[in-house]
Order: structure tokens, then sequence, then C-alpha cells
């Protein structure tokens, strides 16, 4: 049995259901799925790039995702994360496929909630995922927000 | 009867705003919590949550009415009422909610919903809101029917 398609199917059936319970609003709900495999890592690091980057490589080495890269830029506020041959990749898509638009990326949450933890960001959400089943390719875009000062700026997200 | 459909129509005004300048003030006030800060003035706010252990079922259809009934029966009584969701709709921000007020945290205790604060209002509201044509949301025996049928 392929227990990661099994994983996926499952996660697919239940993104569907809360979808259809809170529509837009149940991707507020789901910002701590994924979290406990990077808890149990013990990341370090004193800076955003830091956390990211040792995120990434227990991410990586794990095999949840073969590569991945990110960027910082809008003001410090915008996390872009590109990821590719992720585990969770065949969930996107079979969700693209019933119309629904995918909503819970547990590889995003795990960075997200790393910068809570370990830097206290006042707070931070996930904004779009993009992906491109052809390549095997997912881009996510996320807010991260340091402390309140930073809370209400804004940026275009297509220009910077 | 319509209920109040926030981002919805808040996204087609925003988008008929032209101005960069007032664009941007408008996208900060939105983002920056502001938009709900006028609860921190209200005489009253009453945190609305339900038990999610006590054989409850739809609890977050229950707290919801509940909620209508407060706007209704502060509206006819003079007063303004107005429901607050966005501070308490993520998980960690519902958390920390109901730890500012103790509430049991677990998952499985209790569902905080929303706030609701009550007031005088400020002002008359100046413009009736915009509704659809009730043509455009009502169907007759099938969905999509919009002809209504004759009754013999």
């Amino acid at each position: 049995m392929n227990k990661i398609e099994y994983c996926n199917d499952i996660m697919v059936r239940l993104e569907e259901l809360l979808f259809h319970e809170l529509s837009g609003c149940a991707a507020w709900k789901v910002e701590l799925v994924g979290i406990d495999f990077i808890q149990a890592k013990e990341i370090k690091g004193s800076t955003p790039e830091e956390v990211i980057q040792n995120c990434i490589k227990e991410i990586t080495a794990s095999g949840l995702v073969k590569e991945m890269t990110y960027s910082i830029d809008g003001r410090d506020i915008k996390l872009e994360l590109t990821m590719k041959d992720c585990v969770h990749l065949p969930k996107e898509v079979k969700l693209k496929q019933d119309g629904v638009k995918p909503y819970i990326c547990p590889i995003t949450n795990m960075i997200l909630d790393q910068l809570i933890e370990k830097l206290n960001f006042e707070t931070t959400y996930m904004a779009e995922v993009n992906i491109n089943e052809n390549t095997g390719e997912c881009r996510v875009k996320s807010a991260i927000y340091k402390d309140e000062d930073n809370i209400g700026l804004v940026c275009d997200w297509s220009k910077e | 009867m319509t209920a109040w459909y926030c981002l919805g129509e808040m996204q087609e005004r925003f988008e008929k705003i032209k101005d960069p300048v007032k664009k941007a003030e408008v996208l900060r006030f939105m983002y920056s919590g502001e938009v709900s800060e006028f609860a921190k003035h209200a005489p009253l706010v009453i945190a609305v949550i339900g038990t999610l252990m006590e054989g409850s079922v739809d609890v977050p259809y229950d707290l919801s009415a509940a909620i209508e009934n407060m706007l209704l029966e502060a509206h006819s009584l003079g007063l303004g009422a107005c429901w607050v969701h966005g501070p308490v709709a993520s998980t960690r921000d519902a958390k920390k909610f109901k730890e500012i007020l103790k509430i049991p945290t677990g998952m499985g205790e209790y569902k905080v919903i929303a706030y609701v604060a009550i007031g005088w209002p400020a002002e008359e509201r100046k413009h009736p809101r915009p509704k659809k044509p009730l043509e455009e949301m009502v169907y007759w025996e099938e969905f999509g029917k919009k002809e209504r049928p004759e009754y013999e």
C-alpha cells in the first residue's frame, strides 16, 4: 500500500468537507496542519533566513519535498516558497480537479509556525497556492508580519 | 430579508477605488486590525462561545442564529451592534482570545465564533446597502428556473 497516497486521499476528502462547511474561511482554520513534524525537529535560528533555511534542510532531508527555495520581498512581508515534487502535490491536483482551490499547504504551515515560535512573529498567513501539475512545482505566497508595526503594511505582490 | 455578506461586497467596492493613495489607505486600514478597533470603544462586548462537549450539534449555526437575535434586539432598542468575526477567525487568534478570557482552549471544549460589540450608533446609515434584485436570487421549483409557475 502507498501510505502517502492513502494519506493524501484522506486529506482531500477532509479539505473538501471543510471548504464546503466554511467556504473561504476554511483557509483561516488550518494553519496548524502539518506543524507537528517541524516542531519535533528543534529548528534553530535568529533571523527569518536562518530559520527558513533550517526548516528547508529538514523538509528536503526527510523527502517531503525534493527541491525547495524561498524569497522574502515586498517590504519584508511577502514570503514566497517554491517547491518541487512535494509529497502532497497529488492532493492539490485532486482538489483542483474537484473544483476546490487548494488552501492547506502543510509545508508552508511548518515554516510559518517556526517564524512565530522561534522568532515571535506577530502573525502570518498563507495567501495563495499555485500548483503546476505538469512541472510538479508549487509556488506559495504568504504574508509574514514580524511585529505590530508591520501589520497594516501592504505591497503590490505582483511587483515587489 | 438579507444577511450582510462581508467580503464579496467589500472586494467589489474596493476594486472601484481608482486613486492609488486612497486605495493604499483602505488596504492599510483593512489589514492593520483597525477595522475591528471600534469594539475597543463599545460599552459592551459579548464573546459568543458554545460548548462542544454536551451533545452539541451544529454549534456554529446555533451561535450564528443567537448573534443575529442579539443584533435584532439591539437594533429594536435603538442601539447599534456589530458582529465581529475577524479577530477570532484564525485558529491561533481564537486560542489567544480564549486565553485572555480564561476559556478552556482544547479543540474539543468550546468554540468561540465571534464577539458582538454593542453601543450607541454614531450615525445614521446614509445609503441603503446594495441588494441584488430578488429575481436574481429566487428560483422556482428547481435551481435556475426564474419563471414563476402559474398555479390553478
